[in-house]
């Protein structure tokens, strides 16, 4: 199997969600993106809409973004929302 | 009894009941700063984040944007002090306002026009004092950071960055807050966040790596969603507000430090108060019994 993405999901007063992915799909304002391993580098602006993460283990996240962006470098992927919806790992 | 004592005792009496207050202000303080500074602690990944994007932007397009784009002879300036609410705090905002002013002569040194925002009750009692003018003041809470302040304050900045000088827009933004470096040293500093300063996107990736080494980033072309053009548009707006946010941060961490600080002295030094008054007021009895004694010698002599 590929590498994991290693996903990093950030709002302004603090991070929210990390961790391995095989896949993110965000919406973008040219329509949804889907990322995988390798994906090509990229960044985007963010629409409001659903960020859908499948973790490396575990169940498939949904999440919601009202705008901001998102970043993928080499198997980096890094979320920087407005305002974020959704499972966290970070605590309040 | 004697008059004198009576001076002392209430002098004791009043500055037991300020160091009460001292030690209430300084437990207070020390126990919200760990929260300010955690909250510039859960900040910075998200200004890393965006610092790394923006520098993708910037070194992959011509960084022709009036964000980054200097103007050549700035003409108005806005200049944003954050003071705190309240004294009580030492030199915290005589530090913030003493930058302030030097800023202020120098830009009417060049001829500039500056609009002046406030925030925090201490910069205003000062301006009002004065009889100076400024554009627009917030108040409340500036020991207690939050996301909405600083939204405002960048809501009102960037509205005015972006009209036209001729309808009264400004050129270029200058904040002046009290970066908070550890608990023992904060330093007042001015920060020129509009345009940029990191025009030089070569200077900027040096910058990050060195800063943030574990961001190394590989150079490879980038694609864009929409184009780069738009991209740096949201993004710079969101850099700002990122920064400003973390302005409020840092000075709300500072005040709490500053007062602190200034209230563990004042506390100490109630302390010596107390000790003195007391020492002269045992000095001040023991004279008036040695006084009385006297008296009732002699007296009985004269019998």
């Amino acid at each position: 199997m590929a590498d994991p993405l290693i996903v990093e999901i950030v709002e302004l007063a603090k991070p929210l969600w990390d961790g391995e992915a095989t896949q993110v799909i965000v919406r973008t304002t040219d329509g949804d993106l889907g990322i995988l391993s390798g994906h090509v580098a990229t960044a985007g602006v963010l629409v409001p809409g659903r960020v859908v993460i499948d973790p490396v283990n575990g169940e498939r996240i949904e999440g919601r973004v009202d705008g901001g962006f998102v970043s993928v470098d080499g198997n980096r992927v890094t979320i920087v929302a407005d305002h974020y919806e959704g499972p966290r790992t970070a605590d309040d | 009894m004697g008059a004198q004592i009576r001076v002392y005792r209430n002098k004791i009496s009043s500055t037991e009941s300020m160091k009460k207050i001292f030690k209430a202000m300084e437990m207070i303080a020390t126990s919200r700063i760990n929260k300010a500074r955690q909250r510039i602690h859960s900040a910075s990944p998200y200004a890393n984040a965006l610092t790394r994007l923006l520098s993708l932007v910037v070194s992959q397009t011509s960084g022709d944007h009036p964000f980054l784009r200097s103007a050549d002879d700035v003409r108005r300036s806005a200049v944003v002090v954050f003071s705190s609410d309240r004294g009580l705090a030492g030199s915290y905002s005589a530090n913030v306002l003493k930058k302030v002013e030097g800023l202020l002569e120098m830009m009417h040194n060049d001829g500039r026009e500056v609009k002046v925002y406030l925030i925090g009750r201490k910069a205003k009692q000062y301006f009002d004092f004065r009889g100076r003018e400024y554009e627009g003041y917030w108040e409340g809470e500036t020991d207690n950071a939050s996301s909405d302040r600083a939204h405002e304050v960048a809501d009102v900045l960037l509205e005015q960055f972006t009209t036209d000088y001729e309808d009264g827009g400004i050129d270029e933004i200058h904040l002046v807050y009290t970066r908070f470096h550890s608990m023992v040293t904060q330093e007042a500093k001015v920060l020129r966040l509009l345009p940029l300063e990191v025009v030089d996107a070569n200077a900027l990736d040096d910058r990050i790596s060195r800063e943030y080494p574990e961001l190394e980033t590989n150079s490879q072309e980038f694609g864009f969603e929409p184009d780069p053009e738009e991209f740096l548009d949201k993004a710079l707006e969101q850099y700002i507000r990122a920064r400003i946010y973390s302005c409020v941060c840092q000075a709300a961490a500072s005040e709490l430090a500053s007062r602190q600080r200034a209230m563990k002295a004042a506390g100490d030094n109630a302390d010596d108060q107390i000790r003195k008054f007391t020492r002269l007021m045992n000095n001040a009895r023991q004279a008036e019994v040695t006084t009385e004694l006297t008296e009732i010698v002699s007296a009985s002599e004269a019998l």
